[in-house]
Parts: structure tokens; C-alpha cells; sequence
């Protein structure tokens, strides 16, 4: 076994969601169709785990509007891509949230781009509690 | 948190297999090899997400099976250091906070990196924030919101001392010479992450509003 890149990509929580939830169903389509087929269970113990912590946070209610929505909104701000991916994944609600997903935000932005900023997050993944957006960067060095 | 890891193997199809699709077939042997699996310096494996080339099979003499090289991605669990995570408290101990995440649990929280002010209740056996007067109690299943500082990926290749001592019987005083060390191995997680919440923002949930 090689490991060619050991982080050729980063997935959003949205997308990671959206694969186990295709790959679900195509076994659950195949069951139905042939009898006695298996999944292996290391697999489908993890699907379900997964699945379930991922419902608890903001990708479940995400969709891919919103999230190409969010890249668009996201463009005019200076910020790092895993910084983008954590706005993503944890859609802060709250200024005391920004400070800690982005790295000395007060020296980068002032206070009302910040403020700017949640609204951005909070309006382009609507949600009753959350958001969702989706990206997949190509990212060319290991962090 | 999730990466993608590109990875090249060779994948061994066995005959009853030969009826599915190359891909099909590929995927769930990947799946059966990876899936739920800790693949050391590169995290923990959730799933095959694509595969992107195949090499024809050869089929060796002795046992039938198709063997093929394929490149392929796998969908890896692994925060960086810095990332902020949601959780639930799974325990309390002196030595600090055991977090989980459901499909993943080995993240620990020790004391020191706790917010400052923090004591451990022996009688209710939690932690318990002390903050301007208040005590805000770190209950089990609590949401909660922290910092990765450390991963420590742990070397769980089985030793020669292992093999050995598993074949034969034990006597009682090579039971009791081993079993700490064999105790001690199994408790040691392949992949485990340490964890802070002293910042502004970390912590239970709860405590900033969410």
C-alpha cells in the first residue's frame, strides 16, 4: 500500500454527509434487490456513527445552493481556506465564535467586517438553527 | 476534519466477485480493508470515495483470485492542529475531560488545559468551571466545543514479546510480569487527539449561549 497524499483534498462536513448518505442508499437499494448480500461491518458501523454525529451539526441542513452561495459571499473576505471550511462546518452564530475560528481577526478585519461577516455566514446558510455549504478545494501542500 | 488520502494498492478479487462490476467489486474489498480503520500518520479511514484508476487483473496460478493495482481516495477523519470541534463529554476523571465524538472517542482534554479556575468534584465526580462566583458543571453528554492541540499516533504493530507469550501458557508469575504491559497496550489508542478549552469561546456549549 502507498500513500500517494495523505491530504490531496479537504471535505466539508456537507460533503462527507452527502457521500455516506449516497452510499446508504445504493446498499439499501442493493439488499432489497439481491438477497444475501452484506455490508462489511467495520463499514456500516462507522456510516451509522458518522451519520449520526454529522446530523448534530450544521451540515444537515445544507444544501448546494446555500453552499455555493457561501463560496460566492465568502470571496471578498481574506481568509484562509481551512478557515472558510470552519465558517462551513460550525456556522458561528455569535462574534465570540468568529474570533475563534479566524486567526487574529482583529488585526485582519475591523469590527463592523466581522460583523458583516456573520450576517454573510448566518443569511447565505439559512437554517433554523444552522447552515450548510458545500466545497471541495484541491489543495496542493500538506498543512 | 475530513481529508481526502490518495492511495494506490493492490486489491485481491475472489472469483464468486468476478460477477460485479470491476468497480463495485474493488470498493467493497477496499471498504472491508479500510473502513473504521486507523492508518498511522494519516488518520482514521471512514470510507472509499472514488476510485480513479484501475489496472487490469492478473490472475495468479494457485489461487484463482484476480489481483489489481488501483489508485483510489479514501475519505480520512483527521483534524488539523488548531481545528475547533463540537463534542459530547463521555467522562470525567482527575486527569481531565474524555470527549467523544460518536464515531470517534479517543480525545482527551487534560486537566491543565481546562479553563483556568476549573476544579474536579470528587463527590459528583465532574469538573466544575468556577467562574465570578458561579459553578458551571461540566455534566456527561454535554455539548462541547474545543481546540485540537496534539494528535499521537501510536505504533500498534504486534511485538515479538506479544507473539510469543501468546502462544503458551502462562505461568502465574509471567501472567502478572505481562499482563501490565499487555493492559498498558491496550489501553494506549492507535490515533488519539488532545484537546484544549481554554480560550474564549471554548468550552460546554451552554456557557456562551448556543
Amino acid at each position: 500500500m502507498i500513500i500517494e497524499n495523505a491530504r490531496a483534498a479537504m471535505l466539508s462536513n456537507y460533503e462527507v454527509l452527502q457521500l455516506l448518505e449516497e452510499q446508504q442508499e445504493n446498499q439499501k437499494k442493493a439488499q432489497d434487490a439481491t438477497d444475501g448480500i452484506s455490508v462489511p461491518e467495520n463499514l456500516r458501523t462507522v456510516q451509522f456513527e458518522l451519520t449520526e454525529y454529522l446530523k448534530t451539526t450544521a451540515c444537515s441542513t445544507q444544501d448546494q445552493q446555500q453552499v455555493k452561495e457561501f463560496v460566492e459571499a465568502m470571496k471578498s473576505y481574506e481568509l484562509t481556506l481551512a478557515e472558510k471550511l470552519q465558517l462551513l462546518n460550525l456556522r458561528p452564530r455569535s462574534a465570540v465564535e468568529i474570533y475563534l475560528l479566524i486567526e487574529e481577526c482583529e488585526e485582519r478585519f475591523s469590527e463592523d467586517q466581522l460583523e458583516e461577516l456573520l450576517q454573510t455566514v448566518i443569511s447565505s446558510l439559512p437554517r433554523d438553527d444552522d447552515e450548510m455549504m458545500e466545497e471541495e478545494y484541491e489543495e496542493e501542500q500538506a498543512q | 476534519m475530513f481529508w481526502l488520502a490518495q492511495v494506490e494498492d493492490t486489491v485481491k478479487i475472489e472469483p464468486k466477485n468476478f460477477g460485479k462490476s470491476d468497480n463495485d467489486a474493488i470498493s467493497e474489498v477496499l471498504n472491508t480493508k479500510f473502513a473504521n480503520k486507523i492508518i498511522p500518520d494519516v488518520g482514521l479511514c471512514i470510507c472509499v470515495h472514488d476510485i480513479l484508476e484501475t489496472v487490469p487483473g492478473l490472475i495468479l496460478h494457485l489461487d484463482g483470485c484476480s489481483y489489481m493495482k488501483a489508485k483510489f481516495r479514501l475519505v480520512m477523519f483527521r483534524p488539523y492542529v488548531g481545528e475547533i470541534i463540537t463534542g459530547r463529554i463521555m467522562s470525567c476523571s482527575p486527569a481531565g475531560v474524555r470527549v467523544t465524538l460518536g464515531f470517534f472517542d479517543d480525545i482527551l482534554i487534560p486537566a491543565p488545559a481546562l479553563q483556568p479556575g476549573s476544579e474536579f468534584d470528587p463527590a459528583e465526580q465532574v469538573w466544575v468551571w468556577n467562574y465570578e462566583g458561579e459553578k458551571m458543571y461540566m455534566d456527561i453528554e454535554e455539548p462541547i466545543r474545543f481546540r485540537v492541540l496534539r494528535e499521537v499516533f501510536t505504533d500498534k504493530t504486534p511485538t515479538a514479546d506479544m507473539a510469543a507469550t501468546a502462544g503458551r501458557r502462562q505461568s502465574a508469575a509471567d501472567a502478572s510480569a505481562t499482563s501490565d504491559l499487555q493492559a498498558n497496550s491496550a489501553k494506549i489508542p492507535p490515533y488519539s487527539l488532545t484537546c484544549t478549552i481554554a480560550e474564549d469561546g471554548l468550552g460546554l456549549l451552554s456557557w456562551w449561549g448556543s
